[in-house]
């Protein structure tokens, strides 16, 4: 446990540490307002349309595939650790669990649902 | 109160070298890249440009802030402060020689990861944040290449701990003391180079900041230390990546001749170098093959090669030191 609250303290120093630089940048360096300075970028005119207008579903499937495959791996972890003494089924047990898990991805790339184009 | 002072001091001894080795990396890469297209590189501060990054760190400390207009201004600054607060909390649990680790944890490896997948969140919410076209697109390509080959790497760790038998990275280091990892892993690890590459958005894989479309990407919109703290967490995720890829694949610490640290450190150098040579020799993929690699190519081969691992090391019975 005392290990994990080294790891809490050391993540909270280095959030101070950052807001900390942060903070001094923006007193240091005074900012001169200007309206078309602070305009969003986009080389040199006004934006021709809403910055949150929506986006490609391409990004949505790919992050919902990285949900599902992910925890899909994240099962494997106590089965990787432990080969000497899992025994036969054991060893059987994990490799049928990686065919199913082949067998949703073979169904999700006939789908077309990895595919970029 | 104990546990406070030994977090805040630990936290010290990381943080100041790892702030020059992320300062002196960027020189070396300067100076590297230079090499490889016969110019010199910055020589002009101090002796040979030694003095460059500090010049650098104060040039972009001292730099006008913008802040664009329509900014969401919590999300604006937690974008920077977030990918550097999760650079510099993955190396607490990454041994850099025998018990000189900050946490010793049974599942440093799984930790180690998931403090990796977090970063997606610090590009995206600085993307999210500015209130850009090109920044959000920025922001949208990079989590979606960051959590696409997070895939990859999950499965090249199940094989590290396979072969490791446990989650510990100390004790993943002992199980190398006759053969590296990176023999065991051969048949994959041009894929491993692959996914480290594409983590850390480097060339061949650098469509985050790919100029010619995107204008530098997520970060568009930052300028001074906003950029800054992004790019510090970028370098330091690379020298980070360079030494855990030499403790779980080359064998880490363990020599006959020389300390421990400092084999850690010239095979990270290594690494490291290897990373700025392949940025000054190749060219950059296509957003579509860089998905097609990640995910027809590596998640099936290496999932293959778990199969067989697991395999083999159940048949000799798994790992004894």
């Amino acid at each position: 446990m005392r290990e994990y609250e080294i790891l809490m303290i050391v993540g909270v120093i280095s959030m101070l540490v950052g807001v900390i630089v942060w903070e001094i940048w923006e007193r240091v360096s005074k900012e001169k307002k200007d309206r078309e300075k602070e305009s969003a970028y986009e080389c040199g005119f006004n934006p021709f349309m809403e910055e949150r207008s929506g986006y490609e579903i391409r990004y949505y499937r790919v992050g919902i595939m990285y949900i599902i495959m992910d925890v899909e791996i994240s099962y494997m972890y106590p089965w990787s650790i432990g080969m000497g003494e899992i025994g036969r089924e054991g060893v059987i047990g994990g490799i049928i669990f990686m065919i199913i898990l082949g067998i949703g991805y073979i169904y999700e790339w006939k789908k077309g649902g990895i595919e970029w184009e | 109160m104990k546990v406070i002072i030994e977090g805040v001091s630990k936290e010290i001894v990381m943080l100041i070298p790892m702030l020059i080795g992320v300062a002196y990396m960027t020189l070396g890469e300067r100076k590297v890249l230079g090499g490889m297209q016969r110019r010199r590189g910055p020589n002009k501060v101090w002796i040979e440009g030694v003095g460059q990054p500090i010049a650098d760190g104060i040039k972009l400390m001292i730099k006008e802030g913008v802040k664009p207009m329509r900014a969401e201004g919590v999300m604006y600054k937690a974008g920077p402060v977030v990918t550097w607060m999760l650079s510099m909390l993955g190396w607490s649990v990454v041994p850099i020689g025998e018990g000189e680790v900050i946490v010793d944890i049974e599942v440093g490896i799984i930790v180690w990861m998931s403090i990796g997948s977090l970063g997606v969140y610090g590009v995206i919410i600085g993307g999210w944040g500015s209130s850009s076209q090109y920044s959000i697109m920025g922001g949208l390509r990079s989590g979606a290449q960051m959590v696409s080959y997070e895939l990859g790497m999950g499965v090249m760790m199940i094989c590290i701990i396979i072969i490791g038998g446990s989650g510990n990275i100390s004790r993943i280091v002992e199980v190398q003391e006759g053969v590296w990892n990176i023999s065991i892993m051969m048949p994959v690890v041009v894929m491993y180079m692959g996914v480290i590459l594409a983590e850390t958005s480097r060339t061949p894989f650098d469509l985050p900041e790919a100029e010619a479309e995107l204008v530098a990407g997520y970060n568009v919109e930052y300028g001074g230390m906003g950029f800054g703290m992004y790019f510090l967490a970028e370098y330091g995720n690379i020298i980070l990546m360079s030494v855990v890829s030499s403790v779980i694949m080359m064998g880490g610490w363990n020599s006959k001749y020389m300390r421990g640290e400092l084999v850690v450190g010239i095979k990270s150098t290594i690494i490291v170098y290897v990373y700025i040579w392949i940025r000054g020799s190749w060219c950059r993929y296509r957003y579509d093959q860089l998905m097609r690699i990640g995910w027809k190519g590596v998640i099936v081969y290496v999932g293959g090669y778990v199969i067989v691992m697991g395999s083999i090391m159940w048949s000799i019975g798994g790992v004894s030191i």
